[in-house]
C-alpha cells in the first residue's frame, strides 16, 4: 500500500538506525563469547578423555549456532543500513518536494494530490503532482523490499533458535545446512549452478547464514546470492577487526567504506526521481592477510550491453583499493557499463615481487573460472552483451596469462602491461574467434623492462601480432602521458585520452590508434634500440608520428 | 582419586578412568577457569537486550514493523546460546570430582543435549 506524505513524515529512520546499530553490536557480544567459550578450552591443552571430546564438540557446535545467529544479526544490520539510506533519502526527498510546493501556495494533499487556488498554474501542479506521486510509489516499492527482507531474516531467526534446521532438497533428502555447504564446495561450478537453480529463497539464506564465506566466494554459486554472502562476510570482518588489539585502522576504514552507499556511475539522473545511492556490491571477499575482493561497479541488467573486468596490478591490496575503486567507477561511468574490479588473489606488492611469474600462475585460473561465470550471469541477464577484460601492469600478464588459458572475452585491454602471458611457448586460446585486442603502453614507461624480455611475462603486447596499440595521448590538463608516471596516472584522469579510449573499448567503439611521440625506451649510449617509431605487427593506420605538443 | 587410589593433593591433574593410558591432564583451576569462562559468556550472551529495536516508530511502514518484530526472535535465539553455555558449564563443574565415575556419565549427560 502507498504510504501518505503525512504517514513518512513520522517514520523514524533515525530509531531504524540505530536499531540496526544495535543489531551489530549484539552480533558482535555473541561473536566474542562464542570465540572467548572455544578459547576457554586451551587451557588445558593436556586435557584428554570422553568428556573433553564431548565438551569440545558442544562448544564447537554451539559457536557454529551462535555464528549463524550473528550472520542473520548482520543480514538484519545491513538491510536496515540499506532502508536508512535508501529508503530514508526517498523520503526526505518527498517530503522535500512537499514542502516546497506548499511554500510556493500549492495546495498538496497527503495522497500527493497537488492544486493551487490560480487556475493557471493547474498544469504546474499536475506537474508536480505527478512528481510527488511518482516519488511516492517509490517509497512503497522500497519500503516493501526492505520489509520483505527483513521478515525473511526475522523468520530465519526463528527457525533456527535452538539451531539450523535441516533442508529438504531435491535429489540429496534431508541435510543439515553445513553439511549442504560442504558438499557445494566439492561441486564444479556448473553443478552448483545447477543446484541453487533448484534451491528456495529460504533455503538459499540459510547456506549462507551457515557459511557465508564458501557462499560468497565460489564459482557456480549465483552473483546476487555471493553478493548477499559478503555483505555479513564484511560484516563479520568489521567486527573481527575491531575486536582485535590494536585493531588495523586502515582495514578498518575501508571496511566501512564498503558498507558505504554510492553514486550509481550509470544511473539515470533527470531530476523527477529520487536520486538513490546504491549499495556496493562484492562477488569476493577476503579479509585474510593483504585481503582481496571482487567488486562489480554498476549495475547488471536486462539493457547491460558491454561489461568490463578491471585486473589491477603490483601492489593492489584491499586497504588501498580505493584508488582502484574510484578508477573502476569512472570507467563504469564513462563507459555507461558495469565494471568488475578483480582483485582475488594476492598480487606482487612491490616491483621484487612483480618479477615473479607465481602470482599471475596462481591467479589466472581462477580469473578464467570467474570469466566463465560472468559469461553465465549475463546469459541469464543480457545475452548480448559483450565483456572487456582489461589488465593493467602486472594484472595485463594475468590477464594475458588468463587467454593462454582460455579465457573468453570480447575484447582483451594490455593496459601498461607487464607481458602477454606468463606460460612460456603457450599461444592465446581465446575460445572467441573474433576477440579484439589492444595495447596502451606510455612512451617512457618503464614496464618496457618487463615487456622487454619474453622469458618472464611474455613478452611486448604492442608489438604482438593482432593486438592494437592505441594512443596514450595527453592527460586533460595537456600534459603528455609519459614517463614514470605515464606507468598509472591515466587510470586517476577520466579526462585523458588513454582512459576515454579505454572507456571507448569498452563500450564496442574503435578507439584511436597508436601515435608516436616520443620513445618508448630511454636513449642510453646505444645500450637500447634508437628512439624511433616502433615496430607495429598489427594492422590499422596508427603509426602516425605527430609533433609533441 | 589418583590412579593408585591414594588422594591426590591439589593441584594435580583430573585423574584418567581406570585402565587409562595416562592422566586426563586437566587441573582443578583449569576446570574451573573454564567453567567461570562458559558461566561468564553464558550471561553475558544472555543478557543481551533487543529492546531499542521495538521502539522503531513509523506508521504504515512494512519495513518499520519488520524490524520491531525482530526482537522475540532475537531474544529468544541469544537466550538459547546463552542457556547452552551455562549448561554446558554446570555439567563440567560436577566433572571436578570423582572424575574416574563420572567422566563417561558426564560425557553421556552433555552428548544427551539436542543436537544443533
Amino acid at each position: 500500500m502507498t504510504p501518505t506524505i503525512d504517514e513518512i513524515r513520522e517514520w523514524d529512520f533515525d530509531a531504524l538506525g540505530t536499531a540496526g546499530q544495535l543489531a551489530t553490536s549484539n552480533a558482535s557480544e555473541i561473536d566474542a563469547a562464542a570465540d572467548a567459550a572455544v578459547r576457554a578450552m586451551d587451557v588445558s591443552r593436556a586435557w584428554t578423555g570422553q568428556t573433553h571430546d564431548a565438551a569440545e564438540t558442544r562448544i564447537r557446535q554451539e559457536q557454529d549456532h551462535a555464528s549463524e545467529i550473528r550472520n542473520v544479526l548482520n543480514h538484519i544490520a545491513d538491510e536496515a543500513a540499506d532502508a536508512v539510506d535508501g529508503l530514508g533519502y526517498a523520503c526526505d526527498w518527498v517530503i522535500t518536494q512537499a514542502d516546497q510546493a506548499t511554500r510556493q501556495g500549492f495546495d498538496v494533499a497527503p495522497d500527493g494530490s497537488v492544486e493551487h487556488p490560480d487556475a493557471d498554474r493547474s498544469e504546474e501542479a499536475d506537474g508536480i503532482e505527478a512528481t510527488l506521486k511518482s516519488g511516492l510509489a517509490t517509497v512503497a516499492e522500497l519500503d516493501q523490499a526492505h520489509g520483505a527482507a527483513l521478515r525473511a531474516f526475522v523468520a530465519d531467526l526463528q527457525s533456527m533458535i535452538d539451531g539450523q534446521p535441516d533442508l529438504v532438497v531435491a535429489g540429496i533428502g534431508s541435510i543439515d545446512p553445513d553439511a549442504l555447504v560442504g558438499r557445494i564446495a566439492d561441486m564444479t561450478p556448473d553443478e552448483r549452478a545447477a543446484l541453487f537453480a533448484d534451491l528456495t529463497p529460504e533455503q538459499i539464506r540459510s547456506l549462507v547464514q551457515a557459511d557465508p564465506h564458501v557462499l560468497g566466494n565460489t564459482d557456480g554459486v549465483p552473483f546476487d546470492v555471493r553478493a548477499s554472502a559478503n555483505e555479513v562476510n564484511i560484516r563479520n570482518a568489521l567486527i573481527d577487526e575491531l575486536q582485535r588489539q590494536p585493531p588495523d585502522q586502515a582495514r578498518v576504514e575501508r571496511l566501512e567504506a564498503m558498507l558505504t552507499p554510492i553514486e550509481d556511475p550509470i544511473g539515470t539522473r533527470d531530476g523527477t526521481q529520487p536520486d538513490l545511492k546504491i549499495e556496493r556490491t562484492f562477488l569476493a571477499f577476503d579479509s585474510a592477510g593483504n585481503g582481496q575482493m571482487i567488486e562489480i561497479v554498476g549495475g547488471l541488467g536486462p539493457d547491460t550491453e558491454n561489461v568490463a573486468v578491471y585486473v589491477p596490478g603490483t601492489g593492489t591490496n584491499l586497504n588501498g583499493s580505493q584508488g582502484n575503486h574510484n578508477s573502476a567507477w569512472n570507467l563504469a561511468r564513462q563507459s555507461g557499463s558495469p565494471v568488475i574490479l578483480y582483485m582475488d588473489g594476492h598480487f606482487p606488492q612491490n616491483l621484487g615481487e612483480a618479477a615473479l611469474t607465481g602470482p599471475a600462475k596462481d591467479m589466472a585460473p581462477r580469473l578464467v573460472s570467474f570469466g566463465s561465470e560472468l559469461d553465465r550471469t549475463i546469459a541469464g541477464i543480457s545475452p548480448d552483451a559483450e565483456t572487456t577484460f582489461i589488465g593493467h601492469s602486472y594484472g595485463g600478464s594475468i590477464v594475458g596469462t588468463a587467454e593462454q588459458m582460455s579465457l573468453n572475452a570480447d575484447r582483451i585491454v594490455h593496459a601498461s602491461s607487464a607481458g602477454t602471458g606468463v606460460i612460456d611457448g603457450q599461444e592465446w586460446s581465446n575460445p572467441n574467434d573474433d576477440v579484439r585486442r589492444y595495447s596502451l603502453t606510455a612512451p617512457g614507461d618503464p614496464i618496457w623492462l618487463s615487456q622487454g624480455f619474453p622469458d618472464q611475462h611474455g613478452g611486448d603486447p604492442d608489438n604482438a601480432p593482432g593486438v592494437k596499440r592505441v594512443d596514450t595521448g595527453f592527460y586533460s590538463d595537456g600534459t603528455l602521458v609519459e614517463g614514470l608516471a605515464g606507468h598509472g596516472n591515466y587510470w586517476n584522469d577520466p579526462g585523458s585520452d588513454a582512459f576515454q579510449n579505454m572507456a571507448k573499448i569498452v563500450r564496442g567503439e574503435e578507439p584511436p590508434g597508436f601515435v608516436w611521440r616520443k620513445p618508448d625506451m630511454p636513449f642510453v649510449g646505444g645500450l637500447f634500440p634508437d628512439p624511433s617509431p616502433p615496430v607495429i605487427l598489427a594492422p590499422g593506420p596508427f603509426e602516425q608520428v605527430v609533433p609533441i605538443r | 582419586m589418583a590412579n593408585d587410589g591414594t588422594t591426590a593433593a591439589s593441584p594435580t591433574p583430573v585423574p584418567a578412568p581406570p585402565g587409562s593410558p595416562r592422566a586426563l591432564g586437566l587441573l582443578p583451576h583449569q576446570l574451573e577457569e573454564i567453567v567461570g569462562i562458559w558461566d561468564a559468556q553464558g550471561e553475558t550472551v544472555s543478557g543481551l537486550s533487543f529492546a531499542g529495536v521495538e521502539g522503531v516508530e513509523g506508521p504504515g511502514s512494512e519495513t518499520m514493523a519488520a524490524m520491531r518484530s525482530v526482537a522475540e526472535p532475537a531474544g529468544r535465539a541469544t537466550d538459547s546460546i546463552g542457556t547452552r553455555l551455562a549448561d554446558l558449564a554446570v555439567l563440567l563443574r560436577s566433572f571436578k570430582s570423582q572424575a574416574q565415575e563420572t567422566d563417561s556419565r558426564t560425557s553421556r549427560a552433555i552428548l544427551d543435549l539436542p543436537e544443533r
